[in-house]
């Protein structure tokens, strides 16, 4: 249908934003563990 | 009465409270020790490193009104009503750049009124410090309201038990940590938000599939899935101008671009923007299959959690419990410490004692201004105005007329102070208008369009000439008073 957001868009958005969500916390905890070896996270 | 569908009892949810509660209050004790000074009280001593940086301005611009108005946001205005509230990442984006400006032009600035006060003068630093602040109150009491709100929808806790309770833990952990309090709970606190949300999201379609909400939406409620939605796309540019003001004025975000170490402002910021961008798409799914499932909808704010309570039970409900208090938490202790440095830096030290008070008496001022707010949070929350869409965007037209005077004080050197001054006062005023004679998601669009015209045009035609050095030199000492 034109002028809809046809379903396979909406479930990629949701999946990527699942896919984007699951990587953030990843790479903040590898971050964190990063800053902690290098002894000045703050 | 939301109390009449809570899922969790009372029991329960004032056991998730008190865990809470000590969890942060104990951190915020232990990490208070390296805030004896006003730099470490303010600032975490200038020397905030790229994970905590970045986290810290996730948790924070994840506040419950993400949580809770994206949802709300898909339910009223379909697919763009999710994307608009996502936009907001752009004002985390176009802020890193700016965040090492701030950084390297203001090596010992504390606030973002200060830079303006240092930029453009007394008269524009009065009218910031007024929009900061009113913008700063109105943030807390929507996320006041919030915690009430979901205490009482999913516990059955008076609104106003829940409320108070919420902003005395805020206020307690902050008090005693200080910044390194806030930025050290929000790394926890963006963690949990951000699983919280995708797993509540995950356990949703477990049971029901987008293709299936899609199909739903598109017979019974098909201008939500509509591409062409007008108020809906009037919706995305107010939510993303609204972000960008938000961002760019607010002295929450200021103070970690000056809490950051060198090099890492930038860096900290555009990743946050990343990691944030998700987090109201998978919210404002819940609100989209929300209508797909056609909820029987009490309060359009609460349907995140009352979805998420409808599928999943008791453990949706705990889960949406855990991840918006983290995020009600993170954002009202970052509001209260940077608010508090408004009122203490700017308020108190500048504009009542004209500079004259030194770092631990500004210190010791902190603490009591935290209280203070804490205070007047606390009282403005008692009567539960509105929903949390208008409390908020009540405040758009005024942080949209700061857009740019923000900005062309930070990267303009001939912008001029008088045109600065009026285009915050005309931005704020026919934003107002518009909000109220037109429509909310008018708001911000127009503050911020006329703000932009007064500023470009009043510069060109009275060009400033401003002195970068102006904002790192240490101010001349005021007159001492003699006798103490």
């Amino acid at each position: 249908m034109s002028g809809v957001f046809s379903p396979t868009l909406l479930s990629a958005l949701v999946y990527a934003a699942l896919g984007a969500s699951g990587l953030g916390v990843t790479v903040l905890i590898v971050l964190l563990v990063r800053d902690l070896k290098n002894g000045n996270p703050w | 009465m939301d109390s009449q569908i809570a899922i969790l009892s009372p029991t329960t949810g004032w056991i998730l409270i008190a865990g809470f509660a000590v969890l942060w209050l104990a951190l915020g004790l232990w990490w208070g020790r390296k805030g004896a000074s006003l730099d470490g009280f303010m600032l975490a001593n200038r020397n905030v490193g790229l994970a905590l940086g970045a986290a810290t301005a996730v948790a924070t611009w994840v506040t419950s009104n993400t949580t809770m108005l994206a949802p709300q946001l898909a339910l009223e205005m379909g697919v763009w009503g999710m994307l608009s509230y996502s936009t907001a990442a752009i004002g985390l984006l176009l802020f890193a750049p700016m965040a090492k400006r701030i950084r390297a032009l203001m090596p010992t600035g504390y606030t973002s009124a200060e830079f303006v006060r240092l930029r453009f003068g007394r008269p524009a630093w009065v009218v910031f410090l007024i929009i900061s602040l009113f913008y700063a109150m109105t943030w807390l009491v929507s996320m006041g309201m919030a915690g009430g709100l979901l205490l009482e929808a999913l516990a059955g806790i008076p609104y106003h038990w829940g409320m108070s309770v919420i902003l005395a833990v805020c206020v307690g952990y902050t008090v005693v940590g200080g910044l390194h309090a806030v930025i050290g709970t929000d790394f926890i606190q963006s963690l949990i938000v951000i699983l919280g949300v995708a797993v509540v999201v995950i356990a949703v379609l477990t049971q029901i599939d987008v293709a299936s909400v899609h199909e739903s939406l598109a017979t019974s409620r098909p201008a939500l899935v509509t591409v062409l939605f007008p108020a809906a796309l009037m919706g995305v540019f107010n939510g993303l101008l609204f972000g960008l003001g938000e961002i760019f004025h607010s002295n929450v975000w200021w103070s970690r671009a000056l809490a950051m170490r060198e090099g890492v402002g930038q860096r900290a910021y555009t990743l946050a923007a990343l990691i944030w961008l998700p987090i109201p798409i998978l919210a404002g799914f819940l609100g989209l299959a929300a209508a797909g499932l056609d909820l029987p909808i009490v309060r359009p704010d609460m349907v995140g959690p009352l979805l998420a309570a409808k599928l999943l039970g008791g453990v949706g409900a705990v889960l949406v419990f855990v991840a918006v208090f983290a995020s009600l938490a993170s954002s009202i202790d970052s509001l209260l410490a940077a608010t508090s440095d408004l009122v203490v830096h700017d308020l108190v030290h500048g504009m009542l004692l004209r500079g004259r008070s030194d770092d631990q008496r500004q210190r010791r001022h902190a603490a009591w201004a935290l209280v203070g707010l804490g205070l007047l949070t606390w009282l403005l929350c008692l009567p539960k105005l509105g929903t949390l869409a208008t409390v908020l965007f009540f405040a758009g037209p005024l942080v949209g007329s700061t857009i740019w005077p923000i900005l062309a004080g930070l990267y303009w050197r001939r912008a001029n102070s008088r045109a600065v001054l009026w285009a915050m006062i005309s931005g704020s005023l026919v934003g107002l208008a518009c909000y109220v004679f037109v429509g909310w998601y008018t708001g911000a669009l127009v503050g911020t369009t006329v703000s932009m015209l007064v500023v470009v045009l009043g510069s060109v035609l009275a060009p400033g000439d401003f002195d970068w050095a102006k904002l790192s030199q240490p101010e001349p000492a005021p007159a001492q008073e003699t006798g103490s």
